[in-house]
């Protein structure tokens, strides 16, 4: 029962609406049943500096962000300009990033890291696409929420999407760390 | 709020049950305020178990207990603690009621998938033995309303 760190990992956050909504069990359930281990387990309420590096400063990471808030505005006929004062991706990112930090930190949060060979793809495939309304029926997203970009870009704030997983090994490694102490994380 | 403390043990763990007991308390409306992974040695288990500290079985519970990581959480509602014990279900998991999570889940006394607090008193001690105060949460949400009736809350 050493502990050690392990070869393929991902952290998964059940976001404030998963935990209010009371539906962590359910959450679980979905990574159990496909073999995957719990490593790591935690209810944690986080505050600005932890979700300040989760969502991480980063202008090419803005960037990213805000063209595809751009492209749902424009999708949407809604104006940027007008709505959120800006045209610029960047800083349309950095206001996205702000809606997210606030979101992460509104209540608490269980974080769970989970172990099994290719766990990275497996859990970004259980949990479906970013925004529930386009989400397949069978993802932990499409099944349990029906939030789209439309409705978030309206109330100008982040999508309410249950969980976040990691998006790559690289990603995983470092949040593995922003989440966990080693010894919270237990092989068994 | 009354607070109650709820391990998974090895087997529950190890069967990937984790989520479904989870499950059977968030649908009854209960609110989870604490959870956390860790393993346990023969101190914890002396204080923990102290009532059976002079059985003969007390060693094989050790081994069990031991055996990988096991899953600790706090339970929060009205009248938690014997709401929780009757979700679970009596110790012999064979005799346990269907529809409680031993009766639906379990063959074995001995591996019996949970613990749950049986009184106030162990309730907070069992609490103060795993728990930290600041991994224990007080939230707020939508669902209280609907859970509860002004006249349970009121009184």
């Amino acid at each position: 029962m050493a502990k050690k760190s392990s070869i393929d990992s991902t952290v998964v956050l059940v976001k404030p609406d998963g935990v209010k909504r009371k539906i962590v069990g359910e959450i679980i359930s979905r990574f159990e049943k496909v073999g995957l281990n719990i490593s790591a387990a935690k209810l944690i309420w986080v505050d600005k500096t932890l979700v300040g590096k989760h969502y991480r400063d980063d202008a090419d990471y803005h960037r990213k962000v805000g063209e595809r808030t751009l492209e749902n505005y424009q999708k949407y006929g809604f104006d940027a300009k007008e709505k959120l004062g800006t045209r610029d991706p960047v800083g349309i990112g950095k206001l996205v990033r702000k809606w997210n930090m606030e979101f992460l930190s509104s209540g608490p949060v269980v974080a769970l890291l989970f172990e099994g060979s290719g766990a990275v793809e497996i859990v970004r495939k259980i949990i479906g696409f970013t925004y529930p309304a386009e989400a397949l029926p069978g993802t932990i997203r499409g099944d349990y929420s029906s939030e789209s970009a439309y409705s978030a870009n309206l109330e100008k704030r982040t999508i309410r999407n249950l969980v976040h997983a990691s998006g790559s090994k690289e990603e995983a490694e470092f949040e593995r760390k922003l989440w966990f102490k080693e010894e919270e994380i237990y092989s068994y | 709020m009354e607070r109650t403390i709820v391990l998974i043990k090895p087997d529950g763990l190890q069967r990937g049950l984790v989520g479904e007991i989870i499950h059977r308390f968030e649908i009854k409306g209960l609110k989870l305020t604490g959870i956390k992974m860790l393993t346990v040695d023969d101190d914890f288990l002396d204080e923990w178990y102290f009532h059976l500290k002079d059985k003969d079985f007390f060693g094989e519970i050790k081994n069990y207990i031991k055996w990988t990581p096991i899953v600790a959480m706090v339970w929060e509602g009205l009248d938690a603690i014997s709401t929780v014990r009757k979700l679970v279900g009596i110790t012999k998991s064979r005799e346990a009621e269907a529809g409680s999570i031993r009766g639906d889940f379990g063959m074995s006394q001995q591996n019996n998938l949970m613990h749950a607090s049986d009184s106030v008193e162990s309730a907070e001690r069992e609490l103060k033995l795993v728990f930290k105060k600041e991994e224990i949460f007080d939230y707020k949400s939508g669902m209280d309303a609907l859970v509860y009736g002004t006249r349970d809350l009121n009184g």
